[in-house]
């Protein structure tokens, strides 16, 4: 091409992306802004499929050439898809999505009977993308055609977890345990313990998990786990342990990086925090990490720092609404706290709405909180908290309520149970329920 | 001037871009980034010389990075400084394994339209480092050290200037342009380079970085432009700027010239015009000057319609509209072709009828002298008559030289549409000229070389003759066939 043509075309493309874009509706990327943090736990890797590899990279490259030679093999395909989703899901790097979702669909073109491999994949892929009505549908497709297959037995827990089906989460995690018991179940097993509380069985299925588990960064993601689950025990120094092992397996791992950052909360140490989670929001601006940040610059009298990582919140919100997907449940518990009230309900319910979890129960309670409607608050943060779910925020928000309702007792009880249940609780939201607490016993 | 020149260029059509999308961005959203929205990209170009190494280093910023940067966005100089020195001290460079001092040379950094109405930001940094005269064989190293782990696409590529690598373990070309277009291929990881390892020796042909004299494109989507951007086309654009009538009579007899060299370029159907002028035997300066009037009209209007329609803002896409007229050119083309092998056909089949029927008086099957050929093929082959030869300037100038286009652009972006109009006719003018000159000036080579050949109705003359009609007519299809197949591809 010569010289004027170039240079036309710079001011024609310049023109014709807008125009294009402007024409078809805007295309929109699968990416991180449909996603309230990192991606679910552990994606669900077959391990049969990924052989003996304890390195994801490893089998990526591997894989990649093998489909040069032999673009037909579908099951190779299919394999590649789910390393994709889980070198997305360690790394955070959402680009890998849209890959991941073309070579499962290649991996379905090959073999378009019969392969349950890429619905399982396909069933993972959406679940990363916090897509768990899709993600069941998929791995239940898949387990029609292979009962065993672990991967979609592993997320079709996930799936109905997430959407808020507990008792039938429960029974396929069973089911899940009888056919392939394994790393993955155990850590599942270990969630749906966490979730109701019974937080000593967690930890152990958690350390047998990390035992089987040989994939570094698979390690260090159960490592960081359960390094929380310590510290909201109230045992830091187990913790702290557990996270030096985590990063010794995995130095990048951002999980067992935010776990630090708890931790040093819990000891009182707000200036490593804030460092700690300076250095994440500048490897990776999940808005679960800038509202942390952001948090803790407005609990040490920092008005100005606080509002900057705010306005990265606000522009993952306005991202987020300009893809047409959910905002996720930080952003409107960021909108509820520090941003529009009314911006937080439509979130909330946004996300209630397509999953009704516990967690989306707490943030649509937060928010009706917030416009000032205790009443069908209190009836959402019930159903928060009717697992007895040891996450502060949980009890906090239940407590507020029902302190803006005038029930003292109830509103003190639950508040303290919030209080004491993470030491590592973000110190701004500390501090807030805190002030709710003594205005309601004095 | 030429800089400042080129620079003119780029806001403009920049402006020209920005404005369609600001009129059209409360309907949608703009691009999203291909790599997430919260990826940092980085490129590194590493050019070493033979006591020198330049480095352009482009970082390219999503949104959220963006929206990380606060109200530093605001003041783009010095956020270019400051993200440059931070580039300076995280590259590391050693030849012969001594580390080399690198120095910012420059900085930029431009904001340009993300997704949602949110910014993006590309930062460019320019750095130079200068060492001892090169040896043989010298080891030269650059690694990267950027604090955290950051997600994104990270990229290295080498090139001598007046040196060779013997070995280097980067490619010398970005396959992201530069993070202008990220590949998606499905096979391929997001590249994360960050070292590079080569083995350089002194001497070797004058090279320089990927990016050189080209602008920073946003990664909105700008491609790399001006790189090479022909310096009439440019100088006229930059004329355009000034006034008075002595520039006007300047900036026109440019244009001519402009639009002359344009048509020189390969690709504007001058082998078609010289082999329909001379098989047709139609080389009249009459029909020459008709076909170049209608080329001047064709392109003139076709340039003032995109024109028109692109700086109303329009929401049309200018990339199909281009391969469309070339389609319809490669169409028309076609069409004339397939008129010249059925002319042919003709010829050939009153040149054996006639054959056939001399042969019973004629033993030796002589007879036919030159003119009596002609004669003949002049009642009838049917030249080209007025609707082939306007079809003939359609198709040379019906797809809008994009020089054109943008001087017609840069004119109504200065508020002087007559004067980017008159242009493009001059242009258009320009254009004309050259193809008829070319295809006359063709038209009579052929003819003479059909003069040259023997007019033997039989054996090898007749093979040879047939050779050149059918040749020519059946080149002239491929022409056509080559168009639309380009086009196609284009869309």
């Amino acid at each position: 091409m010569n010289g004027p043509v170039r240079v036309a075309v710079a001011a024609v493309v310049a023109t014709a992306v807008g125009l294009t874009l402007a024409v078809s509706g805007g295309f929109a990327w699968d990416d991180t802004s449909s996603q309230s943090g990192p991606p679910v736990p552990a994606g669900g890797i077959d391990p049969a499929a990924l052989a003996t590899a304890n390195d994801v990279d490893a089998t990526v490259a591997a894989l990649q050439a093998r489909l040069r030679d032999q673009p037909s093999d579908a099951r190779s395909w299919a394999t590649l898809g789910l390393a994709y989703v889980e070198q997305a899901r360690v790394s955070g790097d959402p680009s890998l999505y849209p890959r991941a979702a073309g070579v499962l669909d290649r991996s379905l073109t090959e073999q378009p009977d019969d392969n349950a491999l890429a619905l399982a994949g396909q069933a993972a892929l959406a679940s990363a993308r916090h897509r768990f009505g899709a993600a069941l549908r998929r791995s239940e497709q898949a387990l029609a055609i292979n009962p065993y297959e672990l991967g979609a037995l592993a997320v079709r827990v996930d799936a109905l977890t997430e959407l808020g089906r507990y008792r039938t989460a429960r029974t396929a995690l069973a089911q899940a345990d009888r056919r392939r018991p394994s790393v993955q179940i155990f850590a599942r097993y270990s969630y749906a313990y966490e979730l109701r509380g019974r937080t000593g069985e967690a930890a152990r299925l958690l350390e047998r998990a990390v035992t089987g588990s040989s994939a570094p960064a698979d390690r260090a993601y159960l490592l960081s786990l359960l390094a929380d689950l310590h510290r909201k025990a109230g045992q830091l120094a187990a913790s702290g342990r557990a996270l030096t092992q985590a990063l010794e397996a995995d130095p990048e791992s951002l999980a067992a990086s935010a776990s630090r950052a708890r931790l040093a909360v819990a000891r009182g140490d707000l200036g490593e925090a804030a460092r700690r989670w300076r250095e994440l929001v500048e490897r990776a601006p999940l808005p679960e990490y800038v509202l942390a940040l952001g948090e803790l610059y407005a609990a040490t009298d920092r008005p100005a720092q606080a509002r900057r990582q705010f306005d990265v919140l606000e522009a993952t919100a306005q991202l987020a609404r300009g893809n047409g997907v959910d905002t996720g449940l930080e952003t409107a518990r960021y909108q509820a706290d520090h941003g529009e009230p009314a911006a937080a309900l439509e979130s909330a319910r946004t996300a209630w709405r397509k999953a009704p979890s516990i967690w989306a129960a707490d943030a649509l309670a937060w928010a009706l909180h917030r416009k000032g409607r205790d009443e069908p608050a209190l009836r959402r943060a019930r159903e928060a908290t009717r697992l007895g779910t040891p996450d502060p925020l949980l009890w906090t928000h239940r407590g507020a309520i029902e302190a803006s309702l005038g029930r003292d007792v109830p509103a003190a009880t639950h508040l303290r149970r919030g209080l004491t249940a993470d030491p590592g609780l973000s110190p701004w939201q500390r501090d807030a329920a805190e002030k709710v607490l003594v205005e309601v016993v004095r | 001037m030429m800089r400042a020149s080129r620079k003119a260029l780029l806001r403009t059509a920049l402006v020209l871009g920005a404005a369609a999308v600001a009129v059209l961005a409360p309907a949608s959203a703009a691009s999203a980034h291909p790599l997430g929205n919260f990826t940092v990209n980085h490129y590194t170009g590493l050019l070493v010389g033979t006591d020198q190494a330049d480095i352009e280093h482009v970082v390219d910023l999503a949104e959220i990075p963006t929206a990380q940067l606060g109200n530093r966005i605001d003041d783009l100089d010095r956020l270019a400084d400051d993200q440059c020195t931070n580039v300076t001290d995280s590259l590391q460079l050693a030849v012969g394994g001594d580390p080399v001092e690198l120095q910012l040379a420059a900085a930029s950094a431009v904001a340009s339209q993300g997704q949602a109405g949110l910014d993006v930001t590309r930062v460019t940094c320019q750095l130079r480092g200068e060492y001892e005269p090169l040896g043989d064989r010298t080891t030269v190293t650059l690694a990267e050290d950027f604090t955290g782990g950051q997600i994104g696409w990270r990229e290295i590529t080498a090139r001598g200037d007046s040196t060779t690598l013997d070995a280097s373990d980067v490619p010398t070309d970005s396959i992201s342009d530069r993070l202008a277009t990220y590949p998606t291929d499905l096979l391929d990881s997001p590249l994360d380079v960050r070292s590079a390892s080569l083995t350089v020796s002194p001497g070797g042909p004058a090279g320089e970085l990927e990016g050189a004299g080209a602008p920073d494109a946003s990664s909105a989507g700008t491609p790399d432009g001006l790189g090479a951007a022909d310096w009439m086309t440019e100088k006229v654009a930059a004329l355009l700027d000034n006034g008075g009538a002595w520039w006007l009579v300047l900036i026109l007899a440019l244009a001519i010239v402009a639009g002359a060299a344009h048509a020189l370029l390969p690709g504007h159907g001058k082998t078609l015009m010289a082999f329909y002028l001379a098989d047709g035997q139609a080389r009249s300066v009459r029909a020459a000057l008709r076909v170049g009037l209608t080329v001047t009209a064709a392109h003139t209007t076709s340039v003032f319609v995109l024109g028109i329609v692109l700086a109303a803002g329009a929401t049309i896409a200018p990339a199909p509209v281009f391969a469309t007229l070339t389609a319809i050119s490669g169409v028309i083309v076609c069409w004339l072709g397939v008129g010249l092998i059925r002319r042919a056909r003709r010829v050939q089949a009153h040149d054996s009828a006639h054959v056939h029927a001399h042969s019973h008086g004629h033993d030796d099957g002589h007879g036919h002298d030159h003119s009596h050929g002609h004669d003949h093929s002049h009642k009838h082959s049917h030249g080209p008559g007025r609707g082939s030869l306007a079809a003939l300037g359609i198709a040379g100038g019906v797809v809008p030289s994009p020089s054109a286009l943008i001087l017609l652009l840069v004119g109504v972006a200065l508020g002087k549409t007559w004067l980017g109009a008159l242009v493009v006719l001059a242009f258009g003018v320009g254009m004309a000229a050259t193809l008829t000159g070319v295809g006359l000036a063709a038209a009579d080579v052929v003819a003479r070389v059909q003069g040259w050949m023997p007019t033997r109705r039989t054996g090898w003359a007749r093979l040879a003759r047939l050779t050149v009609s059918y040749g020519g007519a059946a080149g002239v299809c491929a022409v056509g066939v080559g168009l639309v197949l380009r086009s196609a591809f284009t869309i």
